[in-house]
């Protein structure tokens, strides 16, 4: 059983030197081997020590294992005969699920509602809830980090991370309207957001390694997989796989890159990239990970057998939504990162007896009103009406 | 002999089943001008019809798309990837880089050197790759290296020599009596194998395509041996053709023989039936029932 986990190029490095030395020939310039202990004083891991937190999981890279994925397959297609059954019936079509389309299909009722009813997706803590029908500056920082990324993975560096990642983006037609309101900014919220990116890029150089050729790094890879005879479509974009494919034993790793707060759902968002790698190909992959680029953290999920069960009965149960079955009987309750939304301003019953929203309407403060008397309206049917609808 | 990282079964380069007689290649071309003249009969296109890998799948899995106007052309990245990625594998598979990821970025600075010396764009995107800034000329890199990287991971290309022909040029048949309908043959790449009586001249041909395999996936690759076949008469057909579907995984291998060549010939004809439809009468092809199977051509859930 194996415990030291590095990329098979990795390995073919330090056949040749001594660990130490091999790392830093892997890792050269920037990020480099002697920077690569920060990690250790508490703040965010650079370099080599960065990379060895997404190679050394801890845990045994798991064996290729026919049977699992088999298993795993099955017991997918299983879930889905039922729900698919009465969808083939009334439409024809492929069910294709994402990230998104998973985190909605599972979401609290308040975000659920509000995330697909066409309201701002920034309004929401979270980007990934829906198709942004409008942006918002968290949300361009995300596209435009989300270039630089990859240009310091593809080149090593960037002079001017702003103009940089505006001009990666406009090659996309797909971010045309996003590159659009960029640069429709008014001065005030350019400077901030430019000052925002900037500041994540030169983490981003900073603790970034230069990814060795031989580990076969990729940006942007698209991985699908396919379900009950191409029915469900599995699909999901990684910012990072790296590793070179190995038939016998998990080899790659995948990384997502979030220029905002850490949130439950990437958690989730990283369980599903290790699903559909999993159903893709013959091994999963050994570690999924979130690299947060405002902070440096990282986060890493070794992946093993339950780590994919979990990941299917979550992939089945949106299905099952999405394909018009039952959706688990909701106790009313929000999420936590819903909460805050509906903390609306308190009704204040002012001394004189009116009614307001959102301060006093009287000679005196709310500061003076009992506390008793504030409503906080914490049921999302009654705070979204279109809930009940849903 | 070298073949796919421990695919039972798949390789470039192992003893081929079988080959294909001349005779054969005389009755498919026969037959496939018949039914492409009589599919393309009534077509109104003066442009003609070009049948090639993408029209293939358009046909089957979305003729809907078929009748949409052509938009204008612009580079982007995703153009570009291909034919960078494919220069970064050969120079890889050379020895000069250990993969693409090293090799793209030195593959494209040679490329723009050499048009501003000569005047002579070997790959068209020189131009425009040269006049992007840092942030475009990284993006196009990146494409390229994501495109070529899960293909050098798929096979020991160092070790399959030489011989091996990255990117070679299509191969381009034009139906005789049709006037309008020319077929294209694009492979990734074309690797020399020993025929089966041991001699030299076979060959196998990769073929990398985005996207899940659908149903037609057999008849597809087939196609790429016939019109290499119809091509050039006087080398013999690919004997194998290997298709890499990268997003998912897939590596999938068909054996060229008279019944292969037969279904690619069947599929040209229903190609060419349903873009001549698609041009004549717009309107006539809205859903992906109307020309194929059903079950391969079903629209994604919004």
């Amino acid at each position: 059983m194996r415990t030291t986990t590095v990329p098979r190029g990795a390995q073919d490095v330090r056949s040749q030197e001594p660990r130490a030395a091999a790392v830093r020939s892997a890792v050269s310039g920037r990020g480099d081997a002697g920077a690569a202990v920060r990690g250790s004083a508490g703040g965010p891991l650079s370099g080599t020590a960065l990379l060895e937190r997404l190679r050394v999981t801890g845990r045994a890279r798991p064996a290729a294992d026919p049977e699992f994925a088999a298993e795993l397959r099955t017991f997918l297609e299983d879930g889905l005969a039922g729900p698919i059954g009465p969808a083939a019936a009334s439409r024809t079509g492929r069910l294709l699920m994402t990230r998104d389309r998973l985190s909605h299909a599972l979401a609290c009722p308040v975000h659920r509602s509000a995330a697909w009813s066409g309201e701002p997706t920034g309004a929401l803590p979270g980007g990934r809830t829906g198709e942004p029908r409008t942006f918002s500056t968290p949300l361009a920082c995300g596209a435009l980090v989300g270039a630089l990324f990859r240009q310091i993975v593809a080149v090593g560096g960037t002079d001017d991370p702003m103009a940089d990642a505006l001009e990666a983006l406009s090659l996309d037609d797909r971010q045309a309207p996003l590159v659009d309101w960029i640069r429709g900014l008014p001065a005030a919220e350019w400077s901030g957001l430019a000052a925002e990116v900037d500041r994540q890029a030169a983490g981003l150089l900073e603790r970034w390694p230069t990814l060795d050729a031989t580990w076969l790094p990729r940006t942007q890879e698209m991985l699908r997989a396919q379900l009950a005879d191409g029915a469900v479509e599995l699909g999901v974009r990684v910012d990072l796989a790296v590793g070179r494919p190995n038939r016998h034993e998990a080899s790659v790793a995948l990384l997502d890159v979030v220029s905002g707060a850490r949130r439950p759902g990437h958690a989730d968002d990283r369980r599903f990239a290790a699903l559909v790698a999993a159903l893709r190909g013959p091994v999963p992959p050994f570690a999924v990970a979130t690299y947060y680029s405002r902070t440096g953290e990282l986060d890493v999920d070794p992946v093993d057998h339950e780590y994919l069960v979990a990941a299917a009965q979550r992939c089945l149960a949106a299905a099952t939504v999405l394909l018009g079955g039952e959706r688990a009987p909701s106790d009313g309750s929000t999420c936590a990162a819903c909460r805050p939304l509906l903390r609306r301003p308190p009704v204040v019953v002012a001394v004189d007896g009116a009614v307001g929203a959102g301060g006093s309407t009287g000679a005196r403060g709310p500061e003076h009103v009992d506390p008793a008397i504030r409503v906080h309206p914490v049921d999302p049917v009654v705070a979204f009406p279109q809930v009940a609808a849903a | 002999m070298t073949g796919a990282d421990g695919v039972p079964g798949v390789t470039l380069t192992g003893p081929p089943s079988g080959s294909v007689p001349a005779t054969t290649i005389d009755r498919l071309r026969q037959r496939l001008t018949e039914g492409v003249v009589d599919a393309a009969s009534g077509s109104a296109d003066d442009r003609g019809i070009e049948v090639g890998l993408p029209e293939l799948r358009r046909a089957r899995y979305r003729p809907d798309l078929l009748a949409l106007p052509d938009e204008p052309f612009a580079w982007k990245p995703a153009f570009v990837r291909r034919s960078l990625g494919i220069a970064a594998l050969r120079a890889s598979a050379a020895g000069r880089f250990r993969g693409p990821a090293d090799a793209v970025g030195p593959v494209a600075d040679q490329a723009v050197q050499d048009w501003r010396r000569s005047g002579w764009r070997t790959f068209h995107w020189e131009p425009w790759f040269a006049g992007l800034g840092a942030g475009g000329r990284a993006s196009v890199l990146a494409e390229a290296a994501t495109w070529a990287t899960p293909v050098w991971g798929a096979f020991d290309w160092a070790r399959l020599g030489p011989s091996t022909e990255f990117g070679r040029p299509d191969d381009r048949w034009s139906v005789p009596g049709s006037g309008v309908v020319h077929l294209r043959g694009r492979s990734e790449a074309r690797v020399a194998v020993a025929g089966p009586d041991g001699r030299p001249g076979a060959s196998s041909l990769l073929s990398v395509t985005g996207g899940l395999p659908g149903d037609g996936w057999h008849d597809e690759l087939a196609f790429l041996a016939l019109v290499a076949g119809l091509a050039s008469p006087s080398r013999p057909v690919p004997t194998r053709v290997v298709g890499l579907w990268p997003e998912s995984g897939d590596l999938r291998v068909v054996e060229i023989d008279a019944v292969a060549l037969d279904g690619a010939v069947d599929r040209v004809v229903d190609t060419v039936a349903v873009i001549a439809d698609a041009v004549t009468t717009p309107d006539a092809v809205r859903t992906a029932d109307d020309a194929a199977g059903a079950a391969a051509s079903v629209p994604v859930l919004a």
